[in-house]
């Protein structure tokens, strides 16, 4: 059974949850998953490998034709079973719609003033201002996104 | 015998008391039925990061990594969660209990501080010899995540530059309104689950390498330990103070039933003496 699917073509539906702290964010069939991996951006099609990945703070998006639906995410993994499903599991999770690009903007421009003065210290407070910084830049990025469309 | 006067006011203040304790009950009720949702909805993430974790552990050399390998040295730190507001039965007092029969137990003689959380512990541990390392207000259910981001990257730091070498959680993990018990959870180094092994992971592609996830994924993990601990001791706060104003109304309303009754014998006596009066100058008058 895992041996056809995992032989599968591209662009089949399978089934992706997002899950966050806060409970879960998604549920759905889609025909692709772009997600921000630790090595870069990566599209994910039907019929994958098993797979478990890191993933940064960036802009995850499912769905390819038709209806898509955009989040900015922070740090987290991917990961596709054996039955091919896709479980992304996320430590934060905005919906494109939802996100108040104002806000974020400020939020951008104010972590970035901090790390700018700060002195490369790499303890926590810097790290998490980092974090804030990038999940900022997520959420803008993952606003321009949406309202380009 | 105290004057009627002084019963009545008794009453209405007693009944002003017990109206407070009722309404402090019901809000505590209703808080308590979100930050038990709010648990609920974090199971999926901690269960799921659990596995993978669980997975990635057991197929890796844990010495090779930083927050799972187990050091030599004994210097501990504590995160002591408790509550800025009083009003809760023992909620606190069992944590600060704990904490103090920590250190007279298995810490006595070794280096440790405390990470305060919630301004009762603090103002418990301020005046004794104890060296805080940090003090935070107590987080609610919808800043509890960015209380967990915080903490966790701070206990990561001091880990990570080796300035100690295990930390605990001391909470109040939520069993019911009326029964938390305290724990003191190993933090760091991570302990992983045991993993069942249901499929063979042999076959994943990881990326980058297993090492790597599993090093992007333990402060994550370590993160939503906070949390949940966090959430945990929320809850416990609101049971305990759910049942302890629940108590309290009860007594309170056993007070006014007592202080009726005093005042209705007070009445009584009053008009026994007034009658008695009435009727000792009628009988002085026929003379």
């Amino acid at each position: 059974m895992a041996g056809e699917e995992t032989k599968a073509p591209g662009g089949q539906p399978f089934s992706v949850q997002v899950i966050t702290p806060r409970g879960p964010v998604a549920e759905v069939e889609t025909d692709a998953v772009t997600a921000p991996g630790k090595l870069g951006e990566f599209e994910l099609l039907g019929g994958h490998l098993p797979f478990l990945t890191a993933l940064r703070p960036g802009v995850l998006t499912l769905g390819e034709s038709g209806e898509t639906s955009t989040f900015a995410v922070g740090a987290g993994f991917l990961r596709v079973d054996h039955e091919g499903s896709v479980e992304i599991l996320v430590e934060e999770a905005l919906a494109g719609d939802e996100i108040d690009a104002d806000k974020a903007r400020s939020e951008l421009a104010d972590t970035k003033e901090e790390l700018d003065v700060w002195d490369r210290e790499l303890d926590a407070d810097y790290q998490r201002i980092q974090y804030r910084h990038e999940l900022a830049s997520a959420q803008v990025e993952a606003h321009s996104r949406v309202t380009s469309r | 015998m105290p004057s009627l006067k002084s019963i009545r006011k008794r009453i209405n203040s007693v009944k002003n008391t017990q109206k407070i304790t009722r309404a402090m009950k019901l809000v505590a009720a209703a808080r308590l039925r979100r930050a038990q949702e709010t648990i609920l909805a974090s199971r999926p993430y901690a269960e799921s990061l659990e596995r993978v974790i669980a997975e990635l552990a057991a197929r890796t050399d844990r010495e090779a990594h930083d927050l799972l390998a187990e050091r030599d040295g004994d210097r501990t730190q504590l995160i002591v969660l408790t509550s800025d507001r009083g009003l809760a039965g023992s909620f606190n007092a069992q944590i600060t209990r704990h904490v103090a029969g920590m250190y007279a137990g298995e810490l006595e003689g070794k280096e440790a501080a405390l990470r305060v959380v919630g301004k009762k512990g603090h103002e418990y541990f301020k005046r004794r010899a104890v060296d805080i390392h940090s003090y935070d207000a107590a987080p609610t259910p919808d800043d509890a995540l960015e209380f967990s981001r915080t903490m966790s990257a701070r206990v990561i730091d001091d880990f990570g530059g080796k300035s100690v070498d295990r930390v605990y959680l001391v909470y109040n993990r939520f069993r019911s309104a009326i029964s938390q018990d305290v724990t003191a959870q190993q933090l760091l180094p991570v302990v992983p689950k045991a993993y069942e092994a249901e499929e063979s992971p042999s076959d994943f592609l990881y990326e980058p390498s297993r090492a790597d996830v599993l090093d992007h994924l333990l402060p994550l993990y370590v993160q939503i330990q906070i949390y949940r601990a966090a959430l945990e001791s929320i809850a416990s706060e609101l049971g305990s103070r759910m049942s302890a104003m629940d108590g309290a109304t009860r007594n309170a309303g056993e007070m006014i039933e007592q202080l009726s009754l005093q005042y209705n014998r007070a009445r009584q006596a009053a008009i026994t003496k007034e009658l008695l009066e009435i009727t000792s100058g009628a009988e002085s008058l026929k003379g």
